[in-house]
């Protein structure tokens, strides 16, 4: 449905975007993430049609869109890291003037309007001028201000970005009802765990290269094999620290404020010996378990962030 | 048929006639027109001489308002158009405009016909001030439309200096003064340069510029050309015709009327190419 094809983006000698590929099925939702500054917003952009690739190919349903803009504002619907607002419009106005902007028929305006709005859940807000709206009407206002001309393709910078977490909620169901209806959706955003939760697919970019791309599972699997645990102790947290430093299987030794976490290769011995360590030298041991690895992990463990850039 | 109206202009209509600017403007604008009439009539009145009918009033009011309209709309024009295109961008809806299937110069065109929409608007409301001079007799409705149309020519080469400067710089702020930068220069400056050029010209070489040099540099100039349609419907050759056959032998006869038809080629071509460059400017995919 939607395929990148070594995309790359250059600005003087600088490269923005470094021989991108990836591809994203119909009716998947796909995970955009990365560090600030490593392409993210620059490849969106291309998308949307609105830069131009250095080189490379972006395809929708065949066709190649850097080729034909016409093709990008019919199959592209692009909602991006703001909402763009006039003053002195209603929220109906808004939505009708982006139907006329997307030569929509006005006999046909009326129901795309009411429908999206049911859908995002502004119905009873048609009424109500836009910059009067709080930031999550807003977000959702502007969703559904890029499915006025129906898209394939669902380009979404950040959408849930500064919502607050029932925005955030709420932002995510309609998207999940958006996935049902067979839309594609490519969605960038930081907050990571939302995120495992809704993609079918995640990509993780650095310095304008796809690092790694699949599922959360494969991705996690992919970054590492170790296994993560989480201790809690009530006393001789130094001494725990010191102790687990000190194990050959050990790595990655975390001091959080309540906890301490730890990467560990081996079985269940080797485990079992750790613990038994701990107990041995008076560290009073409260929990001691392992914590489910998550995308934040993988993104940390794979990303080098500003450092990377900067390099 | 299906009228279609350009979004662009539907929407900026609709959001500039809601704003209290609007009727401001208007009020304002109607109130230093009227003003400036009430003031001409009150000077002639403390005069005795002139206290009684006069039919020289009628051309007087109609060349003092005519200039004062076209002066006014030369100061407003820019305050509207200059923002058009980097207040879209500051307010990061540019991209989303651009996002939909309207074209960059849909975009230009909505932009510069809600702007002119609003100076038609202007003109159209100094019609009742403009209608004093038919009392006295001397100027016919026609002559006041043709000044009108000019002014509208006018206004479109003010627009369109407004939005191609707001194209070319993000800031609303930099393309304001600009703006208003190259206008001055384009009425200050044509004659303060010709004056300049002229004197030069006659210390080094002996001679003051021909005919056809002052025809091209003074045209351009927005109150030169109307200068010469308002020489031409009163029939009083004033400072345009005297400027141009000053220094110059081979006057044709029909040099009053070449000025405001340069000038309103030159508008008419220069509003073309600003607003094919403000399009081309604006258009995704150029980075």
């Amino acid at each position: 449905m939607l395929m990148i094809e070594n995309l790359v983006k250059k600005y003087g000698k600088f490269t923005a975007v470094n021989e991108l590929s990836f591809e994203i099925p119909k009716g998947h939702i796909f995970g955009f993430v990365g560090p600030n500054g490593v392409g993210k917003t620059t490849t969106i952009k291309i998308i949307a049609g609105l830069m131009k690739p250095t080189a490379g190919r972006v395809l929708i349903e065949g066709d190649d869109i850097t080729k034909n803009r016409r093709k990008v504002r019919e199959k592209v619907g692009y909602m991006p890291d703001f909402f763009g607002v006039y003053d002195n419009l209603k929220v109906d106005e808004y939505m009708d003037f982006y139907c006329a902007a997307n030569r929509i028929d006005v006999s046909g305006r009326k129901k795309i309007i009411a429908d999206l709005l049911e859908l995002v859940d502004l119905s009873q807000k048609r009424e109500s001028y836009v910059d009067s709206l709080s930031r999550g009407m807003k977000q959702r206002l502007c969703l559904a201000r890029s499915l006025v001309h129906d898209p394939a393709v669902l380009i979404l910078d950040e959408p849930a970005s500064g919502l607050d977490p029932r925005a955030r909620i709420e932002m995510k169901e309609i998207l999940k009802a958006l996935q049902s209806m067979g839309k594609t959706i490519l969605i960038s955003s930081h907050i990571l765990p939302e995120l495992s939760e809704l993609s079918t697919s995640i990509g993780i970019i650095e310095n304008g290269k796809m690092v790694v791309t699949g599922s959360v599972q494969d991705i996690m699997l992919q970054t590492s094999n170790k296994r993560l645990l989480k201790i809690e102790v009530i006393d001789g947290v130094e001494t725990a620290i010191k102790i687990l430093k000190e194990q050959p299987a050990v790595s990655e030794v975390i001091r959080n404020i309540d906890n301490i976490e730890f990467g560990i290769e081996g079985d269940g011995h080797t485990v079992s010996d750790i613990l038994t360590e701990l107990v041995k030298n008076n560290v009073k041991v409260i929990y001691f378990g392992e914590r489910q690895k998550n995308l934040e992990d993988a993104f940390m463990r794979i990303t080098k962030g500003e450092e990377a850039n900067e390099a | 048929m299906k009228l279609s109206v350009n979004p662009v202009l539907e929407k900026e209509a609709k959001i500039k006639m809601r704003s209290w600017r609007a009727p401001a403007l208007l009020s304002v604008y109607l109130l230093f027109l009227s003003g400036l009439v009430i003031l001409y009539f009150v000077s002639r009145n403390l005069d005795g001489y002139y206290s009684n009918f006069d039919p020289r009033t009628a051309l007087n009011i109609y060349t003092m308002l005519s200039f004062f309209q076209l002066g006014l709309l030369i100061f407003i024009i820019p305050g509207l158009t200059s923002a058009a295109i980097s207040g879209e961008r500051e307010r990061q809806t540019l991209d989303l405009l651009l996002c939909t299937r309207l074209s960059s110069w849909s975009v230009v065109i909505g932009k510069l016909t809600a702007s002119l929409s609003h100076v038609m608007l202007l003109i159209a409301a100094s019609i009742p001030v403009f209608s004093i001079v038919f009392l006295y007799g001397g100027i016919s409705p026609l002559d006041v439309i043709s000044v009108f149309l000019f002014q509208i020519v006018t206004a479109f080469l003010v627009g369109s200096i407004g939005i191609f400067f707001s194209s070319l710089f993000k800031r609303t702020a930099v393309a304001t003064i600009v703006t208003y930068t190259v206008l001055l220069m384009l009425v200050v400056g044509t004659i303060a340069g010709y004056v300049f050029y002229a004197v030069t010209r006659h210390r080094l070489l002996g001679w003051y510029p021909s005919f056809w040099e002052s025809l091209s540099i003074l045209s351009v100039n927005p109150f030169i050309g109307l200068g010469a349609l308002l020489e031409k419907q009163t029939g009083h050759f004033g400072f345009v015709s005297e400027m141009l056959r000053r220094h110059s032998t081979n006057v044709p006869h029909y040099i009053e009327d070449l000025p405001w038809m340069i000038n309103i080629g030159f508008n008419i071509v220069l509003s073309v190419v600003l607003l094919l460059l403000s399009a081309w400017l604006i258009k995704p995919g150029r980075r």
